[in-house]
């Protein structure tokens, strides 16, 4: 398609957010701000163990509670959901399989009497063996956490292996690592872990869900996937998707973690067994931190083969997916995180097992990065190992391997023309953090400065058939809505559209007007707003639609211009000749019909379809890996620069610096907000952002008094860099950003920081405490830590 | 939202306040007194906590006042802790109030309340320990001032019921810290705090995990008075404690007396220094607080380096 990579005038523009006057005055219209009469509302009792069979649940107080409307548990809703693999009841059945696992609802009148009520609720357990990490829960002794999974139904893509914990097993074979280890100069091997943590978004998770008398049900919710959220829901509980709306407002923030289905199944089931009634069910900020799913923890193992002169030759990688008690998204995770293994580097031999395994920890789903922020800090710690180990510079090594176009993924797809510069980005960056003035530098007796870098790449992991539809309309001003089935969720994504519709129709995106909800029964088809694809597919179904209208604008313009349609232009709100454009109309008299002066009509109101699907997508080979999974990769480099108190540990992140090929930058400001956005996540997660368990896995610090994030005065100076090499068939060649600032930060922190302290640090958070024992021992091995050796 | 039932009270004088908790009490109800409410009405919420009264004595004259009182500098339950830090305190007591929490809690948080509340931390009574204040109390049988030494053993030891009215402090040992108002504070990384009177007389220390708003793993104060040097802890102990034991071993080095006369530390080598700051915390004979945001042996490590910083401060050493 021509998507015009010349020059444009909205495109490229930093315009003002169109949901930016709503948010900084407090108006913006969340799910919990649209009251329903007669709401009711629920409560939710959750596990204080982590893992044991329910004795009994004594609920009989709750139940004489004037107010409360139905008490209910897992035996009432015998149901299985999942996004891939349905092994999730609403309510636990029999058994609970994490600490905070929502056991009973309790629906009453209003929030007071529910919670009051829940608070009377007495669940008694019978201990289970916990499982704590996955390395635990792969034993072949391992204690079951899914025992009757191979009663769970399931895609064919993912691959539950029933009596073991595994919920899915992601195999890549490329090459001939086996050869390539042999004949190898210089090998190393790393072992990397860290615990799972939060999505910490700014809305907890909300569904209110209602049954209209004549059997249609209705569910407002703060969901990333509207369209998702009805077709499993049709699916499970056997409702045409006809007759089931979601409705989505703005969302206070997804990060994956509003992708897929949370709270819809409960507030349906505890609506119907209340004649319909609309019922809420609502996280607290702690439910929503331990209860709804957040970010897998992962173990990994990587080992690399390369030659003296640093050319990598072969990897050989475990990475241990900690799912939780549920596989929800974790399972897709995983497998993106295993063909996406190698990082951004060409790497000819490649032996990746990827696993998905049961603990009995909180659930994880997808968080910002989808496998490849997990797998990217393993990589790029065992790039920083070989590095060490040929003594050759940790950039060079990096850019001496970083893949172009022409070479092929873990999965053996070839990187096609459309493959960002990988290279340039390197180079600016090692620019901006002024890498070859030194990487490590004692500023006086007690203080540091060392500097990091890492690369990374993302595709979205999306299915084969992933798809947005687009239309627009317009007004009696010959201004254009614009619909779809986008959700916003803080990035932006209806300033992006209106840009690019503004942008194709060659008008102000002042009359571009965006429609701000999301509604299943008359927006768009949209897979889901999610793994940094909507701009880009969404975008081109707008373009779509705007050409689809341009064509009926022309031709209705065409008859009292009395020419050809192809003679004519749409810009500046008018259609005109080309050749002559004084001639010509006012989109305002040809978009809902052109009337002559005598009064006869043509025409009518203009509407314009767009559509896209995503194009050469595959499967995977279960054996393999062999496909095509990845739509689009984004290429890109980071560096960090910090600043290490050497007595106790303390630290300064003092810059961080993000170069990433994304194709084309339709709004700066916009695109500068979402990087800087996730690299302020990125040093959170590298960091601090990450659940303590004690010895019964229950989550220690499941609440922000105890989880810290980031806060403002906090943050390092960032410089963000965009390269511009246009993704062809992306909007005006723009690619996916929205993940990717995050997704090289825990490997340039780590980077630095044990460049900073002389020794490799492996694991996350990493905390002064951690930085401090690191110093105790010096260069030598670490104590809490037990990788970073030669293996060969 | 607080899912139960409470009356509130917002009681004008320290016998209304008392009264009302005892005739609570009578009638088996749980009263506890309301200040700025930031740790009752997060417990609250989660169900950790639950009352029937909540006394507010934020209105009673008593606990408002801020500053000079005839000889002495006297703080009242009620006061923010914005408050203490932004004006009406002296150095010490603001570096200390600046510690805790980010300044919009601290808009909420009383010193009452951050002393007397379930929080282990109680880091605004460390300047009170470290300068042998007394405590105004109020109950049913009327007010009266105690030594802050006597009552205080992790947490305040009042009776039940009892209220916490004011705290004051002799005015000649404020001012043997330096000027009322000298502050010098440094957020140095994101959990360290470090903070100093201009005259060199006083000295604080703050370190947390990572997140600079958090608790404590280690809040260190140390004062010279009279040539003497007088030290307090919170957070590493996990509750906060005048370190007497710890002052024994201090101001019986007379190397270190020297020192601090001297103006420089000179004649003590940085490992004697840590030394003698090791043996002087040990000589507590106290567990050091291991938990999720950090291990025991990281906050002696801590307490040892803000004993060593403290002292070359007070010495007259800058950084």
């Amino acid at each position: 398609m021509n998507t015009a990579h010349g020059p444009t005038r909205v495109v490229g523009q930093s315009i003002e957010r169109k949901d930016a006057p709503d948010k900084t005055s407090g108006r913006t219209r969340y799910t919990d701000d649209f009251a329903t009469p007669g709401l009711l509302y629920a409560a939710i009792v959750t596990s204080r163990t982590a893992h044991g069979t329910i004795r009994s649940i004594d609920d009989a107080a709750a139940r004489a509670t004037p107010g409360v409307r139905g008490v209910y548990s897992g035996r009432d809703f015998p149901y299985r959901v999942g996004l891939y693999l349905g092994d999730k009841p609403a309510l636990a059945i029999d058994c609970v399989r994490y600490f905070g696992e929502p056991v009973v609802a309790v629906v009453a009148d209003d929030e007071r009497t529910a919670q009051a009520a829940a608070a009377t609720v007495r669940i008694k357990y019978d201990a289970l063996p916990l499982i704590s990490s996955p390395r635990e829960g792969i034993k072949p002794d391992a204690p079951l956490i899914h025992p009757h999974m191979d009663s769970y139904v399931h895609i064919p893509a993912i691959l539950p292996q029933p009596g073991s914990n595994i919920a899915h097993h992601t195999r890549i074979r490329k090459g001939n690592p086996d050869e390539a280890f042999a004949a190898a100069d210089v090998t190393i091997e790393g072992n990397y872990a860290f615990p799972p943590k939060d999505h910490a978004a700014m809305e907890p998770r909300i569904a209110i869900a209602e049954i209209k008398s004549d059997g249609q049900v209705v569910i407002r919710t703060s969901t990333q996937s509207p369209y998702g959220v009805r077709a499993i829901m049709s699916r499970v509980f056997d409702i045409p998707p006809g007759k089931l709306t979601i409705q989505v407002a703005e969302i206070g923030g997804g990060f994956g973690g509003k992708a897929g289905i949370q709270l819809e199944p409960l507030a349906y089931l505890l609506s119907r067994e209340l004649g319909g009634r609309p019922v809420r069910v609502a996280n607290t900020r702690e439910q929503d931190m331990v209860s709804s799913p957040g970010g897998p923890g992962l173990e990994a193992t990587v080992k690399l083969a390369a030659q003296h002169d640093g050319t990598i030759q072969a990897a050989q990688i475990e990475f241990l997916f900690d799912s939780g008690g549920y596989a929800d998204y974790a399972v897709n995770v995983s497998r993106a995180a295993g063909y996406a293994s190698t990082g951004p580097y060409n790497i000819p031999n490649v032996k990746t097992d990827s696993y998905c395994v049961y603990t009995n920890h909180p659930f994880a789903t997808a968080y910002r990065g989808f496998g490849h922020i997990e797998m990217s800090y393993a990589i790029e710690r065992s790039i920083e190992l070989l590095a060490d180990k040929l003594g050759m510079d940790a950039v060079a090594l990096r850019r001496k391997n970083a893949i172009r176009a022409g070479h092929t993924t873990p999965s053996q797809d070839v990187l096609d023309a459309n493959t960002g510069d990988l290279a340039q980005c390197i180079d600016r960056v090692v620019h901006h953090l002024d890498w070859n003035a030194g990487q490590r530098e004692q500023i006086d007796p007690h203080h540091v400065r060392a500097k990091g870098v890492s690369c990374y790449w993302k595709a979205p992991a999306i299915p084969t058939f992933t798809d947005a539809g687009a239309m627009v309309s317009f007004n009696e001003d010959g201004s254009v809505n614009l619909v779809t089935g986008a959700v916003e969720m803080g990035q932006g994504i209806y300033t992006g559209l209106a840009q690019i519709v503004a942008e194709r129709l060659h008008t102000d995106p002042d009359r571009v007007h965006v429609v701000q909800e999301v509604m299943t029964d008359r927006s768009t088809h949209d897979w889901t707003s999610a793994a940094s694809r909507t701009l880009f597919m969404a975008g081109r179904a707008a373009i779509a639609a705007v050409d689809d209208a341009v064509t009926q604008i022309k031709r209705v313009a065409s008859a009292p211009l009395r020419c050809p349609e192809e003679d004519l232009e749409v810009g500046d709100d008018r259609v005109y000749l080309r050749d002559d454009p004084a001639q010509g109309l006012a989109l305002a008299e040809v978009v809902l019909g052109y009337v002559y002066p005598n009064g006869n009509a043509i025409g009518g109101p203009i509407i314009g379809r767009g559509k896209y699907i995503a194009r050469h997508l595959s499967h995977i080979d279960p054996e393999t890996g062999k496909g095509r999974p990845g739509l689009e990769w984004t290429l890109g480099a980071m560096g960090v620069e910090v600043e290490v108190d050497l007595r106790d540990g303390s630290f300064r992140v003092l810059k961080g610096v993000c170069s990433m090929d994304v194709g084309r930058v339709i709004n700066p400001a916009l695109a500068r907000g979402q990087v800087v956005g996730a690299m302020a996540m990125g040093i959170g997660y590298t960091t601090r952002e990450a659940f303590h368990f004690d010895s019964k896995q229950r989550v220690l610090n499941g609440s922000l008094r105890d989880y810290k994030l980031v806060r403002y005065g906090e943050h390092p100076q960032y410089i963000v860099d965009f390269v511009e090499t246009p993704q062809g068939d992306g909007p005006f060649g723009a690619r996916g950003l929205g993940e990717q600032g995050i997704i090289g930060m825990p490997g340039a922190l780590a980077a630095a920081f044990s460049r900073a302290v002389g020794a490799p640090l492996n694991q996350l958070p990493i905390t002064p405490e951690y930085l401090w024992r690191s110093l105790q021992v010096g260069d030598s091995a670490v104590s809490s830590d037990s990788s970073g050796e030669d293996a060969r | 939202m607080i899912p139960f039932e409470f009356d509130f009270l917002r009681a004008e004088t320290p016998e209304e306040a008392v009264a009302a908790w005892r005739t609570a009490a009578d009638d088996k109800q749980t009263a506890v007194y309301f200040g700025g409410g930031t740790e009752l009405i997060t417990l609250a919420r989660d169900g950790r906590q639950r009352f029937d009264l909540a006394i507010d004595y934020k209105a009673i004259p008593q606990t408002l006042v801020a500053g000079r009182s005839g000889d002495d500098y006297r703080f009242g339950s009620a006061v923010r802790l914005t408050e203490l830090s932004d004006r009406h305190a002296f150095g010490l007591l603001g570096a200390c109030s600046v510690g805790v929490a980010d300044r919009t809690t601290r808009n909420s948080i009383t010193l009452g309340g951050n002393i007397c509340g379930m929080l282990p931390y109680r880091e605004a009574v460390l300047p009170f320990l470290l300068l042998d204040a007394r405590v105004q109390v109020a109950s049913t049988d009327g007010m009266r001032w105690v030594e802050l030494a006597e009552v205080f053993d992790m947490r305040l030891r009042l009776e039940p019921g009892e209220l916490a009215v004011a705290w004051s402090v002799a005015g000649e040992l404020v001012q043997a810290l330096g000027p009322v108002t000298d502050a010098v504070v440094n957020t140095s990384s994101y959990g360290a705090v470090t903070g100093a009177g201009d005259g060199g007389r006083w000295f604080y220390y703050r370190r947390t995990a990572d997140a600079r708003v958090d608790y404590p793993l280690a809040t260190v104060v140390l004062a010279q008075i009279d040539g003497r040097v007088r030290v307090a802890l919170s957070g590493a102990w996990g509750y906060p404690a005048r370190a007497r034991r710890a002052e024994t071993i201090l101001n019986e080095n007379d190397t270190l007396a020297a020192g601090l006369q001297s103006g420089a530390l000179g004649a003590i080598d940085e490992p004697q220094l840590r030394q003698l700051a090791a043996n002087a915390l040990d000589a507590e004979a106290r567990s050091w607080r291991s938990d999720q945001r950090g291990a025991g042996d990281y906050r002696r490590e801590l307490a040892i380096q803000a004993i060593c910083a403290g002292l070359r401060s007070l010495a007259g050493e800058r950084e």
